[in-house]
């Protein structure tokens, strides 16, 4: 099939032997690419009850078929493998340059395994492949460790690599890649760091064929002109980046505030906004490979005790370090969000762990003494940023923050503290205020996680129809079709927001033409599913915890704003999730579900 | 009453917020930003007959969108918040 480069390496990191292996092309037709076929190469050869850390949890990079090619926004490639944090699969997606590059060297994937007994790299130049020692680089941060590779093999690499955090095992450590891009969620960084394996870098010359090319160019310019005509993608997105939603989320009543203590309105929201961000500290934007969108922030701090300069934050990390924290100083929270970057970590996780210490705190079920001395409290900048700085270098307290809130909350007596969704935390939407997205993080397959079916989207965005964030009605049927969509364009290779402007038409069109398919829309969409069924059924069998929320979530009403009074609804909403999903009332797929989606 | 802007809408209106004089509803405010702010607001506000709210516009009374109050004929009250927004998403 075309789209693919038809060939992965295989790295057993124990013995330090490299195989080229082909493609299984029938598992890429079946579960299309990056986050499915991925997906579907690990649980093919892993067992669901394996230590994340252990040497028997392989780890997966995938591209897509429309990765490296034309397609708009196609710069996305998807790292795999059991979470640490969540006991879950693990499957996160990115961006920058990293996954083109790869498919130009002439490979769809890298399957590593095993474990090395000394840090190493992986260096891919075309059809020369080979492990490095990188005791050199151990210890090192993102920034530092991408400048060493980029002297030693080249400017023209391209380098995924681990930070501190990786190294050290932070539950959260994510895996880097073009310094500031992140697959970022579930801690795979530290099963990268739990390998041994410091990096990957790649050159490639290779051209990446597709089945139909004047019809495939007619899909993409279709797309690109879309793209381009909608206020989201064509303007809003390149102006303020996705922290424009501070403002509006909250305004809705759903911004969490305190780790959600003190409900979803915070006063102060427009200090940490998008608008504030663009006003005093954006230097410009900047995209992906291919993108037509540009929702990337390159900031600049240019004076006081957070100097600093660096990208982003996004939306999240914005909420995280900022209105869950308590705090309204955006110098801080950019800060913070650098350190994230530099030390190769989660800041959604973080700021959210941070802000489960500072209830733990307060509520005095944690004291100095537990904390080597800092008052931990809602609202300190300094001390978030510090909290930041020494989980990034596993100094001190920041060794019990790396564990994340459910753990931490948790040691200290109160796991109900934890925003957390199968030990992962919640991101920047209240689902007692936003119902269908209180369903989305109880059934997410990788704990609570806000890009696994966005119902922000149609709740308060009103994309791409207008749904009322306060009833529980219609959710499930919808959360099912953004979570197979996601699956999809995920799994495709291609930027999840260009489905702001994009639904499943134009979407299908680009990989049909690329890989020269005629299926419907609707089969199309089905492996979308396929991928969904496949995460679930492996969770099942990993023994994660069943869908539900936090106690907090379901049982505190939200004391004031447009959603006041209101709870998350779940157990109106999840048995008819699992209806419309063809699983049993205990959420497993039935063994309908299976044969029609032949699994 | 209170109304709040965001994003480039604050460039059209120069302002953050307003104290804005009483508008019954919906569609008697629109059209009375309009008249005060001037054509760039109301080309997004309104669609070019002034009969229905403009497609890329969200509109929040007390925090509820007005397609899940009564759209353009939403009653107002004295006390209300009324937040502005263009199609805005991230994530």
């Amino acid at each position: 099939m075309n789209g693919y480069m038809g060939q992965i390496i295989r790295v057993n990191l124990s013995s330090g032997t490299i195989r080229k292996e082909p493609l299984n092309m029938q598992s890429a037709k079946d579960f299309v690419g990056a986050r499915g076929l991925g997906t579907k190469y690990f649980c093919d050869e892993v067992d669901p009850k394996v230590d994340p850390l252990g040497p028997d949890n392989n780890l997966i990079f995938m591209t897509g078929p429309l990765t490296g090619t034309a397609a708009a926004c196609s710069g996305r490639f998807e790292v795999v493998a059991k979470a640490p944090l969540t006991g879950t699969i693990g499957a996160a997606n990115s961006g920058g340059h990293f996954g083109p590059e790869l498919k130009y060297a002439g490979y769809d994937g890298i399957i590593f395994e095993g474990v090395s007994d000394h840090p190493v790299y992986l260096y891919i130049n075309d059809d020369e492949v080979e492990l490095r020692d990188a005791s050199g680089l151990w210890g090192k941060t993102v920034y530092e460790t991408t400048d060493e590779l980029n002297r030693i093999c080249g400017q023209s690499f391209r380098v995924s690599c681990i930070g501190p955090t990786g190294e050290n095992l932070c539950l959260y450590a994510g895996v880097m890649n073009d310094k500031h891009r992140a697959a970022g969620r579930g801690g795979l960084g530290a099963v990268m760091g739990s390998k041994k394996l410091k990096a990957v870098v790649v050159k490639g010359t290779k051209s990446i064929y597709v089945a139909r090319p004047e019809k495939f160019m007619e899909a993409i310019e279709n797309a690109r002109t879309t793209l381009k005509a909608h206020p989201v993608t064509g303007a809003g997105l390149a102006a303020y980046g996705t922290e424009i939603l501070v403002n509006i989320i909250n305004e809705s009543g759903g911004l969490p505030l305190r780790n959600g203590r003190d409900g979803a309105v915070y006063d102060k929201a427009d200090n940490i906004s998008g608008e504030t961000l663009t006003e005093k500290y954006l230097i410009r934007n900047k995209g992906c490979f291919g993108c037509c969108i540009g929702c990337g922030r390159v900031v600049d701090i240019p004076s006081g005790p957070f100097k600093s300069r660096g990208e982003g934050p996004e939306y999240e990390a914005g909420w995280s370090f900022g209105a869950d924290c308590g705090i309204d100083d955006l110098e801080a929270v950019c800060k913070a969000n650098f350190i994230c970057n530099e030390y190769g970590f989660d800041p959604i996780t973080l700021g959210a762990t941070i802000a489960c210490a500072m209830e733990l705190f307060e509520a005095g079920y944690m004291t100095e003494e537990d904390t080597g001395g800092i008052p931990v409290r809602f609202g300190d900048a300094s001390t978030m940023v510090k909290l930041a700085e020494m989980t990034g270098k596993n100094e001190g307290f920041g060794k019990q923050l790396a564990m994340g809130s459910y753990r931490l909350a948790g040691k200290y007596g109160h796991p109900e503290l934890s925003m957390s969704v199968k030990k992962q935390e919640m991101p920047a939407y209240d689902g007692r205020a936003l119902q269908g997205i209180g369903l989305e993080y109880a059934t997410s397959n990788r704990g609570g996680c806000h890009v696994r079916g966005y119902m922000t989207s149609p709740e308060v965005l009103g994309l791409p129809v207008k749904m009322d964030p306060l009833v529980t009605e219609g959710k499930a049927s919808m959360l099912k079709t953004f979570q197979d969509l996601t699956a999809l364009i995920d799994s495709a290779g291609v930027c999840l927001f260009t489905s702001f402007a994009l639904g499943l038409p134009e979407i299908a069109a680009q990989y049909r033409e690329a890989v020269g398919s005629d299926e419907s829309d609707a089969d199309i969409l089905l492996k979308g599913e396929r991928v969904w069924n496949l995460e679930k059924k492996f969770n099942i069998a990993a023994g994660v915890e069943k869908d539900t929320l936090p106690p907090r979530l379901l049982r505190e009403q939200l004391p004031d704003g447009p959603a006041q009074g209101k709870v998350n609804e779940l157990h109106t909403m999840l048995q008819e999730y699992y209806q419309v999903r063809g699983w049993d009332t205990e959420g497993t797929p039935t063994p309908e579900k299976d044969r029609e989606l032949g699994l | 009453m209170t109304v709040k802007f965001f994003a480039y809408l604050r460039e059209y209106t120069k302002c953050k917020i307003v104290d804005f004089p009483y508008q019954e509803d919906v569609r008697k405010l629109t059209l009375a930003l309009s008249e005060t702010y001037g054509s760039r607001l109301r080309e997004k506000l309104l669609t070019p007959d002034g009969t229905e709210l403009g497609e890329e516009i969200i509109i929040l009374v007390n925090g509820r969108h007005v397609e899940h109050l009564g759209g353009i004929d939403t009653k107002l009250s004295p006390t209300d918040v009324v937040s502005i927004f263009p199609v805005v998403a991230g994530g």
